[in-house]
């Protein structure tokens, strides 16, 4: 992974699940990998603009980069085109 | 090259590309700043419509709208319509248009005089006729009783016809 240890926007990461709502296909306690899609630090764009988000917020996928789960809650950012999470792009609301 | 600048949603101001912040909201809208004095005041969720340097304040209080105001009335202009009507084709329309106003004033004068000769005419005729009527039942005295019989009895049978 990055050698910095930090995660920016459209950034995977591995994480521990915490919490979970309901009966989802992640327990609590699984190591998971997951992919940035909103942040509040703001991450320059190629143009020379800024981009920030209200939260902070990552999606659940495997490691083909595929999301685990059906649907994806709220705006997700530019960045994941690059990454090539086209899945990601595809289940988001909105993609800003 | 693309060059589209955007407006900055706190004061209205021009972003040029590379500059300005954008900050997008968990309800997905996106806000576009000029600079980080815009960003914060939004934050601190001060009204641009208060500041009197924002663009949203200068439309509400209407400053700079006379001189916009003057400039649309210079474009409009009145447009003659150029359309025929029924009962008056296109050509009679223009030409009428076209005619000046000492030609319609002498045409008005015109027809005016033909309506008084008509009318003169028409009661002149009328005239004659009762004189010749009543001189022609002053003639016909001894016919007259059949004539005037007889004319009632028009008169009556038309009547009568009505009735039914």
């Amino acid at each position: 992974m990055n050698k910095t240890r930090l995660a920016r926007l459209g950034d995977t990461i591995i994480a521990s699940v915490k919490e979970v709502v309901g009966r989802g296909k992640v327990k609590k306690g699984e190591v998971v990998y997951c992919v940035v899609v909103r942040a509040r630090m703001p991450r320059a764009r190629s143009d020379g603009s800024e981009v920030r988000f209200d939260d902070n917020a990552a999606v659940i996928i495997n490691k083909q980069g595929e999301p685990i789960g059906t649907r994806i809650m709220g705006p997700v950012c530019h960045e994941l085109r690059r990454r090539k999470m086209v899945k990601v792009l595809s289940l988001a609301e909105h993609v800003a | 090259m693309v060059l589209k600048t955007e407006v900055c949603r706190f004061s209205g101001g021009k972003i040029y590309p590379g500059r300005g912040i954008r900050f997008i909201r968990a309800d997905s809208q996106v806000f576009l700043f000029i600079n980080s004095k815009c960003k914060r005041y939004f934050h601190n969720r001060l009204k641009p419509s208060k500041l009197t340097w924002t663009a949203l304040y200068r439309k509400q209080h209407k400053k700079d709208i006379h001189a916009e105001t003057v400039k649309r009335r210079r474009k409009t202009t009145t447009k003659t319509y150029s359309r025929s009507i029924v009962g008056a084709s296109l050509e009679v329309i223009q030409k009428k248009r076209s005619e000046k106003t000492e030609v319609r004033a002498a045409a008005r004068e015109a027809a005016l005089r033909e309506i008084k000769e008509r009318i003169k005419k028409t009661k002149d005729e009328k005239r004659a006729k009762k004189v010749e009527a009543v001189s022609k039942s002053a003639k016909a005295v001894p016919k007259g009783a059949m004539g005037k019989g007889a004319m009632p009895k028009g008169p009556k049978l038309g009547g009568g016809g009505g009735k039914r």
